[in-house]
């Protein structure tokens, strides 16, 4: 994929959850579109693209939200470096996997931000945590999956759409 | 599998320090995507209009017809109180009351919201160019919203009263009883450290004090739905229901002071 598009689905990306996904907030839960891009960048990508995709959708999602440092810059940037190191020992190239590494991608950061909420002394009630944690969780893997199923039907379409305007 | 070894924990340790010098020098980057950011929200803000209106379309209609009967209403209210508050300024010039300062307001467009799940904020389509700075306070007609936390030149980012950064100090309207309100990224909020015997009840109106500095007194905040013993049995807290429709707000006015 060029480089351009990719850094264009990753702003495309940020700017849905900022807008469009109050519309489908599954208990005031929105899927973490930026989450999907990194693990994606930081599986089927090289290592320093990736990590540069990485650094790029933290830093998106830190400029979009409300944080007192770049705290999803580097969760995002230790996340694609452990994926990229998980990559040099397994073969991550599979659907399933990809889906288990954003399911494990959305938890470890909601429980990274969890730490940062206790050291900074915010209160976050365990009910309202535990509703983000898993929701947040099962919907940004719900959307991984819906994405990686759609895949084909964009390639058919492109495919057709190509052939459209040669003949 | 891994092997930590002196090399890996050496280059982990350069890169978490390089990847901590550069959260420092982050927040100028921020505010510079955050400009680049604004056409496309509000192009996109525009077309999530379009569609709510679009699929909401019944629900809207009648409410249009409701709000067109209670706005009679309140239009013949508000004559009378208009000749109410003419009254009272001028008792108060009688007794020669010190007159309170009004304070200024800038309309802002929200044009995106918060992108992750563990913050609850806005994003507004005026900036410093407007005279908006970091800290000040953002309300809706209907009461307080949250405050500035970070500006651009020419959009800001609002930190929203639900949200755990946020606190302000504030009073029950009926009994006066002093408390700190915090955000719980809910649907409601928390007043905290009410002592064990305050009087505060359910249904009670919760307005800002005028303690915390910017915040001008008297602005609602929501009102008490629970109210419940701490864990340690020291103090007490009220549950409030905030009176914004935080998840709905597509104006807000910014306070300058």
């Amino acid at each position: 994929m060029k480089n351009w598009l990719f850094l264009g689905a990753i702003f495309s990306s940020a700017l849905a959850s900022s807008v469009l996904f109050n519309y489908f907030s599954l208990f005031g839960v929105k899927p973490d579109l930026l989450l999907i891009c990194a693990v994606a960048s930081a599986v089927y990508l090289p290592k320093r693209k990736a990590l540069f995709y990485c650094f790029f959708c933290g830093l998106l999602k830190d400029t979009l939200s409300i944080n007192y440092f770049a705290a999803n810059t580097i969760l995002f940037c230790l996340l694609g470096w452990l994926i990229i190191r998980l990559a040099k020992e397994f073969n991550l190239d599979d659907e399933y996997i990809f889906i288990g590494l954003i399911a494990a991608g959305s938890l470890l950061t909601s429980l990274a931000t969890r730490v940062f909420f206790f050291y900074a002394s915010k209160q976050v009630p365990l009910g309202i945590f535990l509703r983000v944690l898993l929701i947040g969780c099962f919907y940004t893997t719900l959307i991984a999956w819906l994405a990686i199923k759609s895949i084909p039907f964009w390639e058919k379409f492109i495919k057709k759409n190509n052939a459209d305007q040669n003949t | 599998m891994f092997k930590l070894t002196k090399k890996h924990l050496i280059s982990f340790l350069v890169a978490a320090s390089f990847l901590l010098l550069l959260a420092g020098l982050i927040p100028s980057s921020r505010t510079a995507i955050l400009e680049i950011a604004k056409n496309p929200l509000i192009v996109l803000n525009l077309l999530r209009r379009e569609i709510g209106g679009f699929i909401f379309y019944h629900r809207n209609y009648l409410e249009n017809e409701k709000l067109k009967n209670e706005n009679g209403l309140l239009k013949n209210r508000l004559n009378q109180t208009v000749e109410i508050g003419l009254e009272n300024s001028r008792l108060k010039q009688l007794l020669s009351f010190k007159q309170k300062a009004p304070f200024r307001v800038i309309g802002a467009r929200v044009i995106g919201r918060s992108a992750d799940n563990w913050s609850s904020s806005l994003i507004i389509d005026k900036g410093e160019a407007s005279g908006i700075r970091r800290g000040f306070v953002v309300i809706s007609h209907l009461g307080l919203a949250g405050r500035i936390w970070e500006t651009a030149k020419y959009t800001s980012k609002v930190l929203l009263i639900n949200d755990p950064n946020f606190g302000v100090s504030a009073i029950s309207q009926r009994s006066r009883q002093e408390g700190l309100v915090c955000g719980t990224l809910g649907n409601s909020l928390v007043m905290k450290y009410l002592p064990v015997d305050s009087d505060i009840a359910v249904g009670d109106e919760i307005i800002t004090s005028g303690l915390t500095e910017m915040y001008p007194k008297g602005l609602a905040i929501g009102k008490v739905i629970k109210v419940g013993k701490e864990f340690s049995g020291l103090s007490c807290y009220a549950i409030i229901k905030p009176a914004v429709n935080l998840s709905d707000l597509e104006e807000a006015l910014v306070i300058i002071p």
